[in-house]
């Protein structure tokens, strides 16, 4: 009854914007529209960013000098070297050839800029290299996510921070924010089968929200962060001893693809 | 989907309406009644003309059922059928009153019945006597297909209830109930009669789904699911199998209780502008949304009083999970359990006297319910070294209890008479947890 009456409305709907754009037709008149209003200066334009190597080539040992230069950034990281101000420069020594990448953040969102420093070995004769592929560049940063980021762990029924997370999460956040700064993230808040299901839902739920708070304290984008709990839905270890228990009470970091 | 047993069944009455069935007198006996009214079933036979010898098991199980209702609704000393005259009864005419009426036997109601198949569908006929006056107290037929024979004897057994017990009580035979049951991919919601039986899956849809509670009209049920990822909470129509979302989403919601006249939604939720869990009141829509609680800690498992003034829940403000209550608008909060050990999943019984709840007195101790008297906060405990016991529902009359209990190993639902007596086991499947008790089926 309800749908008929509704697909009735949507049908109803669909002729009046027909005879409306009939009739609108109609009336139109030959002079030109009005240009569009100029919306670049509504809208927040994406940051953009320019990084250079000087000189490209390097001998082993020898120093090379990256600078950037970019506009509407408000802040440019330097994928595992650091975090710097939206024009600048800095030395880096590479080892071996290396692509730099400058990722600039602005109000718009993110910009990259990649420039390889290519380092001649003493016995090495210049051969042409190529930028790697943009899959082994994600595959890296999965690489990254996989062996350097670290769950946290709570006390039975708790959902502040041991000493020990608020370590692991500092280091994770380094991570995050140096490493792997444009990698979004999932906090899965997960309990012991020892409280009841219900109020371990949101137990689960706070501490998922406890990692992400503090992860947003130390500097990383809420949005980058999504939170779910598992409550004891999904343990990590079926087993019902305290050692099984220790390991299901986490807050578990999953890569957003 | 299958059509609800409601739909399918048709009743027609054939000989004495029975009146004084008015539900005036709500008064719940508990824990049991005091008297008893002695009963004899006198085994329903096939009627004469049935040509369709598979109505044998029908009957069989009509006979079983019926009699297994009678027995448990507790009202009733089921006399045995050893002491019964020998021959089979029919119709009306085949009983011998001078042979039930005798003193020893002390019985006082007898019920008959027959069954036929016609056109596919199973018709049972059945008939009270009240052997002191040998007068046909109740009369009715009841016509459904085959399949749903069960529902016809838990009719017949509610029937029988309102008609003999002391307090023209309602019966509890044609309820159901609705939880969780674990599957490889995670739980879906199942639903089964009130006795374990004719079990049906309602979800298949591979995530986890948890929580589930009845609307008050029976139609529906409201749960958590992951189906979109993250957990929120749908409606689901038995009838249709129809999903519906709740319109209201965050980053969780879960632990739905529907208020008394059926129009409001008590709820736990994290709301996408808040950092955990609060307790929220909207129309069964998502209208009117209010926040009941606002402390910086956990609320959750809200359940409304039978008034629909009050609200119980947990909330772990005073440092570990309790039971609190305040009004349905978050005022007048007190703590009713005490600020001891773990206390969670409420429930407040349908005459308001009591919440059951499963509490864990210190960290070493397993899960059991508990009765608080809501006036005077005084503790009664029902269940005891039967491993962890929790997630306690009550049947809609009060008198019972069903809850999850892993004393078997496994996790499985169970039922519990309201004073700790008469425990019995519905399900043996593995994994069945937080079940949720119907209301009263539709009255006619």
């Amino acid at each position: 009854m309800n749908r008929n009456v509704f697909r009735l409305g949507v049908f109803m709907v669909l002729v009046l914007a027909v005879l409306f754009g009939m009739f609108g037709c109609k009336k139109r008149t030959p002079t030109l529209p009005p240009p569009p209003p100029p919306t670049t200066e509504l809208e927040t334009p994406a940051p953009t960013i320019q990084l250079r190597a000087n000189p490209e080539i390097v001998n082993y040992g020898e120093s090379s000098t990256l600078s950037w230069a970019s506009t509407d950034a408000t802040e440019v990281v330097l994928k595992n070297i650091g975090k710097f101000t939206p024009e600048g420069s800095t030395v880096v020594t590479p080892t071996e050839s290396t692509t730099y990448t400058a990722i600039a953040y602005g109000p718009g969102g993110m910009t990259r800029s990649q420039v390889r420093v290519t380092v001649v070995q003493k016995t090495e004769t210049i051969t042409p290299t190529t930028v790697p592929p943009v899959d082994e560049q994600a595959l890296s940063d999965e690489e990254i996510f996989r062996t350097q980021i670290k769950d946290v762990f709570f006390d039975f029924d708790k959902y502040n921070l041991t000493p020990e997370a608020d370590t692991t999460l500092r280091q994770n956040a380094e991570i995050l924010r140096t490493k792997i700064p444009d990698v979004r993230i999932i906090i899965e808040g997960h309990c012991d089968e020892r409280g009841t299901s219900e109020y371990n839902l949101a137990l689960g739920d706070k501490r998922a929200n406890s990692v992400r708070d503090f992860l947003v304290a130390q500097g990383i984008a809420a949005s980058r962060i999504r939170t779910i709990s598992y409550g004891e839905e999904r343990p990590f270890d079926p087993g019902h001893n305290e050692e099984a228990w220790a390991k299901n009470r986490r807050g578990h970091f999953v890569l957003m693809k | 989907m299958k059509l609800p047993i409601i739909l399918w069944i048709t009743l027609i009455i054939l000989g004495l309406a029975v009146n004084g069935q008015d539900q005036e007198s709500s008064i719940v006996i508990w824990p049991k009644p005091t008297e008893e009214t002695a009963l004899a079933l006198s085994d329903f036979q096939p009627k004469s003309g049935n040509i369709d010898p598979s109505v044998n098991e029908y009957l069989q199980t009509i006979n079983e059922i019926l009699w297994e209702d009678l027995e448990y609704s507790t009202f009733f000393k089921m006399v045995s059928k050893s002491f019964y005259p020998a021959n089979r009864i029919t119709e009306p005419t085949d009983v011998v009153f001078p042979e039930w009426q005798q003193t020893d036997l002390r019985i006082d109601y007898l019920v008959i019945g027959n069954a036929r198949l016609e056109n596919n569908y199973l018709v049972v006929q059945c008939r009270v006597f009240d052997l002191k006056t040998k007068e046909q107290i109740l009369g009715k037929q009841f016509r459904t297909i085959p399949r749903y024979a069960r529902a016809i004897a838990h009719r017949i057994s509610d029937k029988i209830v309102s008609l003999l017990s002391a307090n023209a009580s309602q019966g509890i035979a044609s309820t159901q109930i609705v939880f969780e049951k674990k599957t490889k991919t995670g739980k879906e919601i199942h639903l089964m009669d009130y006795d374990g039986g004719n079990l049906q899956q309602l979800t298949s849809n591979g995530t986890i789904n948890l929580t589930p509670v009845w609307l008050r009209d029976n139609a529906r049920i409201c749960f958590t699911s992951y189906q979109n990822q993250s957990p929120l909470l749908y409606y689901l129509t038995l009838e249709t199998a129809e999903m519906q979302s709740f319109p209201i989403r965050g980053g969780l919601l879960t632990t739905p209780s529907v208020s008394p006249d059926g129009a409001e939604l008590a709820f736990a939720a994290r709301l996408s502008d808040s950092s955990d869990t609060d307790i929220y009141i909207s129309t069964l829509d998502g209208r009117n949304l209010r926040n009941i609680t606002q402390h910086p800690g956990i609320d959750v498992s809200p359940c409304w009083s039978p008034t629909g003034h009050q609200l119980c829940f947990v909330s772990d403000r005073g440092g570990t999970p309790q039971i609190y209550i305040s009004d349905s608008f978050g005022a007048g909060l007190v703590r009713i359990t005490l600020e001891r050990g773990y206390a969670s999943s409420p429930d407040w019984s349908p005459d308001g006297r009591y919440i059951v709840f499963s509490w864990r007195p210190s960290r070493m101790a397993t899960f059991d319910l508990y009765l608080v008297e809501v006036a005077t906060k005084e503790l009664r405990q029902l269940t005891q070294s039967a491993g962890n016991n929790e997630n306690p529902s009550w049947s809609p009359d009060g008198r019972h209890l069903v809850f999850q209990s892993d004393r078997t190993g496994t996790t499985e639902i169970f039922t519990i008479f309201a004073d700790g007596s008469n425990v019995r086991q519905l399900t043996r499947l593995d994994g069945c947890s937080n079940p949720g008790w119907s209301n009263y089926g539709t009255a006619e």
